[in-house]
């Protein structure tokens, strides 16, 4: 551990020596011009990530043990409690609004994360826990995570990929990418594509408001799937040996498919411009909504250039 | 930290979540205070909807009900600017069942019962029809009135976010505006689809949703 305390490094020191007495676990509080220690944990530990603003970058190891390396700054500290099964790591501002800091750290592939930051990018990879990741100005990606995932920005886009378990992905301005996912998914945003791509799910839910909505992967036999738009194009794959029921439904929009459908079990014309229509492939056992107030709907096939070029 | 395991507290209340979610949302809760606050208020409402049992209405009770509806969620949202993030988290989920019973029974048209919360901690329990295209005009407006509420209390900490974020916000509030807009138009048009009621209150159903976390992003950061 380094602490590298220009001012006051005496008063510091005793502050942590009483804190440890008090508190009986290990806080470290350290002024952090450039902070590297190393804690060990539990396995599946839980860890916290708390910063205002800059990034958080982690990565997974073997190691039953937590690296935190963060970037110089003058005004700021990098406050760590706790270890074993629990760590907790934020920026303190001793100066009102926290400057930006670039975190790094390193934990161990099956613990649980929780991070969150205002103005801050989130960068996740090689974990094998549970992730729940948040931030208002900033990216989130991830890359692995194992059981319930929930992954938010507000204005950055949002990417996971090779996760298995409950994904739940939200955005507000910028679009979502799902791929190589397994499980229970469910994706919001507003202003902004949805791209789902390599799905092994029974239970798919997808909206979002401006932008196209694209999805290839598995229709599982009384799975349930919903694809939504108001305004864009959403792009349906349906593998040829599916047993799904498909419900088309539009009010201004159209609807076309890239290969032959059979004939409709049921159509509609409502009043105004509102089209339905729904089809039985196979014994119609899943059950697949493709919506969009005023945008395209189409079915496809894996594989197909239309899904392919998005 | 905005907290992701608050918006599955229902379900867990409710006892819908699996094992392992389940446990994981109890490991939290053993170290989230915020939450278990919040578990126990839901609780109280289920219990009370409990124990009120079942009556059939003497008469169709939907005008009523949406009367109450309305009065409660004005009067919570005078209060969402001053209260705590907990009693803003509750309101919010009334609204959100209140908004989900309605398309639900749009879409099925059965029977159901309506449990309504009113702000005093009384719970109003009846079987309702589904409602008649006139009571649904009034729902939806109530959702407005709940909508500006949370717009009040979302302008209130907009001094806690950076100029940008707050256009950015404003833009897709607007961008869902507009598509409640084009879908009451059609809705005009089409006053008698059960399609477009639906995709209206679940368009306005993700408005309230967006501006609840936009104030709990203000909140979280006063």
């Amino acid at each position: 551990m380094i602490l590298s305390a220009p001012f006051g490094r005496r008063v510091r020191r005793s502050q942590i020596e009483l804190l440890r007495l008090l508190v009986g676990v290990a806080p470290i509080l350290s002024c952090a011009r450039h902070t590297d220690t190393t804690i060990a944990v539990q396995p599946n530990a839980r860890i916290q990530i708390q910063n205002f603003a800059g990034s958080i970058r982690v990565h997974g190891w073997e190691r039953n043990a937590v690296r935190i390396v963060v970037g110089e700054s003058r005004h700021d500290e990098v406050h760590v409690q706790g270890r074993d099964a629990a760590v907790s790591i934020s920026t303190v501002s001793r100066s009102g609004v926290p400057a930006p800091l670039d975190y790094e750290i390193t934990v161990p592939v099956h613990a649980s994360l929780d991070i969150g930051g205002t103005y801050t990018e989130i960068a996740i990879e090689g974990v094998r826990g549970s992730v729940s990741a948040t931030t208002v100005q900033g990216e989130v990606s991830l890359h692995g995570g194992d059981g319930v995932i929930s992954l938010k920005s507000v204005e950055g886009g949002v990417t996971v990929q090779d996760a298995v378990g409950r994904i739940e992905v939200n955005g507000v301005n910028k679009g979502l990418t799902l791929r190589n996912i397994k499980g229970q998914i469910a994706a919001e945003t507003v202003n902004g594509s949805i791209v789902l791509d390599g799905i092994d799910s029974d239970d798919v839910d997808a909206e979002t408001v401006n932008g196209p909505v694209t999805y290839e992967g598995t229709i599982k036999d009384s799975g349930r799937y919903r694809f939504g738009s108001h305004n864009g194009t959403v792009v349906v794959s349906i593998p040829e040996r599916a047993n799904a029921t498909v419900a088309a439904v539009t009010y201004q929009g159209t609807f076309s498919s890239r290969f032959a459908l059979p004939n409709a079990a049921d159509t509609s014309q409502g009043g105004g411009a509102r089209r339905r229509a729904s089809f039985a492939f196979g014994n119609g056992s899943a059950r697949v909504e493709a919506e969009s107030f005023q945008g395209s709907i189409i079915l496809a096939r894996p594989g197909d250039a239309v899904i392919r070029q998005r | 930290m905005t907290d992701s395991w608050t918006e599955r507290l229902s379900e867990y209340v409710d006892g819908e979540l699996d094992l392992a979610t389940r446990a994981a949302l109890e490991a939290h809760l053993a170290t989230c205070a915020s939450c278990r606050a919040t578990r126990d208020e839901l609780q109280r409402v289920v219990d009370r909807a409990r124990s009120i049992g079942y009556r059939e209405p003497a008469t169709d009770l939907w005008g009523a009900i949406e009367t109450s509806i309305t009065a409660n969620t004005s009067r919570a949202g005078r209060r969402l600017v001053t209260v705590s993030w907990v009693r803003l988290a509750a309101a919010a989920a009334i609204v959100a069942m209140v908004a989900g019973g309605f398309a639900w029974t749009l879409a099925t048209r059965r029977t159901q019962v309506v449990v309504t919360v009113t702000s005093s901690g009384d719970t109003l329990a009846n079987v309702v029809r589904p409602p008649a295209p006139a009571a649904a005009a009034t729902a939806v407006a109530s959702y407005r009135d709940a909508a500006a509420d949370l717009q009040r209390a979302f302008d209130a900490g907009r001094s806690t976010l950076r100029p940008e974020t707050m256009r950015v916000i404003e833009e897709n509030l607007r961008a869902i505006d507009l598509a409640i807009a084009q879908t009451d138009s059609a809705l005009r048009r089409d006053p008698g689809s059960a399609y477009l009621n639906e995709y209206l209150a679940a368009t306005m159903q993700r408005k309230l949703k967006l501006l609840r976390r936009a104030v709990e992003i203000t909140t979280a950061r006063s």
